[in-house]
């Protein structure tokens, strides 16, 4: 029954007012979802995440006193099942690829209409990863992309230079190439179908595969792509270079 | 006798009796505001000037019967020899290194910017080269200066674009909240308002994210994702964009129904094929006609080509259309548009090692082209 199903209890993390009032006036038009607080603070939203213990956080990047990143790390610290969105403007893809290092389990641009937010706020909640299209275009261009000289010198010397590199680049004060698990064929099939805007269903469809085959290549995307605390200096280059307060 | 004979006569100086005239010679040289300096085929300093001793701090004595390579940091000597061989065999008037930042040395081991113009000349003796050297530190540093500034510049305006989009995009979820009566319904005039205002960020937002665009294919780590398509289903994908605005005008579209199979960056030539049909769009009259033509040739260049038969592009505009913040005049007081689109759509084109070009009439429509080259 629809009364009887437990709402999801949400956390805002926004330090921009009028987008927080944009984001709660979206949300609040869904009755399964519940907005239990919200904070322009990302040293609050921890203490909040402890006492409240909210389903969902939906995390923006350049916040007050504690970025997102660290938020998001700090939050998944207290209590691993709290599920983490962030939703960030930032659109270049440095900002993207090191948000990865947050560990959250979605990825959206402040664009995403309400209804894909809401999607992807479901999906999360269920335990899957979601990556937006936009987001996963980045991720696309970064591991596949081929620079644009790099395309000149090809068509003239008809070279075939076609070796996917398996490192994230992370462009700072100096380049930083964070080595990443490879993707295997399946999941660069996936990636490529997010990025054409298909929703898992018709990734399945296409891909002659389960919805929940399709949901486990994503979680193994991100998983894939998350920089930890292994890799110190990306983290160090990330925050030097790309979260400013 | 014309111009062009004096050139020539001048490329290379017949000093017979350089000997008789030599002292008139070096007083003439002396009187030059650039460094001179002569040199044998053997690279060995003959004759210099004034104003070479105060550049490079030597003395004559300690520079005449000297290879050329004393007065060039050591990293160019090796390479220089080779290249002053090369040049005695061919010799012709022309500046050095071009395409390359050359540097002279002092005495004392510091480096400057230098530019140097070489030029044979035949003595009855030997054959000598001269070369006129000008130390460019004032221009480099003005050059930097001003490639500086435009840094800063376009930093600025990219920090701005980028910070004016948070505020933007917040205003319009509001903007829509407000609409759909999220925060109590709106009067007439109110809603009369709330369409102007939606408007306005629209326009701003566009604008922003064109810009944003601009600065992304201009950064250097900006990467193509290629992969081998289809050329009907890109076409269809981008029609998909603008099928609303097609209908609206009743337009009739036609497509060449070439099928092949290119490679390039799928989602940014989706980006231009919109760009262009929606400038088509717009320019074209209720049940107007565009069409768009595909070719594939031998060599595996792909051509496109979108045409309406719309209101046309003034020989004056037609030349500038592909520049950044093009916008005519006529047009920019009815549309809303950011002077960008087609700046972007040239930016994709070229970064696929492609052109494009436009062709227009007034009254009788425009046709774009682009071609893109086989890539691998």
């Amino acid at each position: 029954m629809e009364e009887n199903k437990q709402k999801i209890r949400l956390m805002l993390v926004e330090d921009h007012i009028l987008t927080r009032i944009g984001l709660k006036a979206s949300l609040e038009k869904y009755s399964n979802l519940e907005i239990i607080a919200e904070t322009a603070n990302g040293k609050e939203a921890v203490d909040i995440a402890k006492k409240e213990k909210p389903a969902l956080v939906i995390m923006d990047i350049n916040i007050l006193e504690l970025d997102g990143i660290e938020a998001t790390r700090m939050i998944k610290e207290v209590d691993r099942n709290i599920k983490v969105i962030m939703l960030t403007s930032h659109d270049s893809e440095k900002e993207i690829i090191a948000s990865f290092a947050s560990g959250a389990d979605g990825y959206c641009l402040k664009d995403t209409s309400p209804e894909q937010l809401y999607t992807a706020i479901t999906s999360v909640y269920e335990g899957n990863a979601w990556l937006s299209s936009q987001v996963a275009e980045k991720v696309l261009r970064n591991l596949y992309g081929k620079d644009i000289s790099q395309i000149k010198q090809t068509d003239l010397s008809k070279k075939k230079t076609d070796t996917p590199q398996q490192s994230i680049t992370i462009q700072s004060t100096s380049s930083i190439h964070i080595p990443i698990i490879p993707l295997s064929e399946r999941e660069l099939e996936v990636l490529k179908l997010i990025v054409d805007g298909k929703s898992n269903q018709e990734i399945g469809e296409k891909l002659f595969v389960t919805l929940a085959t399709v949901k486990t290549h994503v979680k193994n995307i991100l998983n894939k792509l998350s920089v930890d605390d292994r890799t110190q200096a990306a983290v160090k280059a990330m925050r030097e270079g790309l979260v400013t307060f | 006798m014309n111009i062009k004979n004096i050139e020539q006569e001048s490329c290379t100086l017949d000093i017979k009796d350089l000997d008789a005239s030599e002292n008139s010679f070096l007083k003439l040289i002396d009187t030059i505001p650039d460094a001179i300096v002569i040199v044998n085929q053997k690279g060995e300093i003959k004759h210099i000037n004034s104003q070479t001793k105060k550049m490079f701090g030597y003395s004559s004595e300690e520079l005449i019967g000297k290879t050329v390579e004393i007065l060039m940091p050591e990293r160019f000597s090796k390479k220089h020899v080779q290249h002053r061989t090369e040049y005695t065999t061919n010799p012709k008037r022309r500046s050095m290194g071009s395409g390359f930042d050359l540097f002279g040395k002092h005495k004392y081991g510091n480096e400057f910017p230098i530019d140097i113009m070489l030029a044979p000349i035949e003595t009855e003796k030997e054959r000598l080269t001269i070369s006129v050297i000008r130390d460019i530190t004032d221009r480099k540093e003005k050059e930097e200066e001003a490639k500086k500034r435009a840094r800063q510049l376009e930093d600025l305006v990219s920090a701005l674009a980028h910070d004016l989009k948070t505020p933007l995009f917040a205003a319009k979820s509001t903007l829509n909240h407000l609409l759909d009566g999220h925060f109590g319904q709106l009067s007439k005039e109110q809603k009369e308002i709330h369409t102007l205002l939606i408007q306005n960020n629209e326009t701003s937002l566009r604008l922003v994210t064109s810009l944003l665009s601009v600065f992304k294919y201009e950064s250097k780590s900006y990467k193509l994702l290629l992969e081998l398509v289809e050329i009907i289903e890109l076409i269809n994908k981008a029609i998909c964009t603008v099928k609303t605005m097609i209908d609206e005008k009743n337009i009739r579209l036609k497509i060449s129904d070439t099928s092949f199979k290119f490679i390039c960056d799928p989602l940014e030539l989706e980006r231009v094929i919109v760009n262009l049909l929606t400038n088509s769009i717009k320019h074209t009259p209720q049940r107007g006609l565009i069409e768009i033509k595909t070719l594939k040739n031998e060599d595996g260049k792909v051509t496109i080509s979108i045409e309406d038969n719309g209101n046309g592009i003034s020989s004056d505009d037609l030349p500038n259309i592909f520049e950044r913040f093009w916008q005519s005049r006529k047009s920019s007081s009815t549309s809303c548009g950011t002077g960008l689109g087609l700046y972007l759509c040239r930016q994709i084109i070229e970064a696929h090692g492609g052109k494009i070009s436009a062709k227009s009439e007034i009254g009788k429509g425009t046709k774009i082209t682009f071609e893109i080259p086989e890539l691998s």
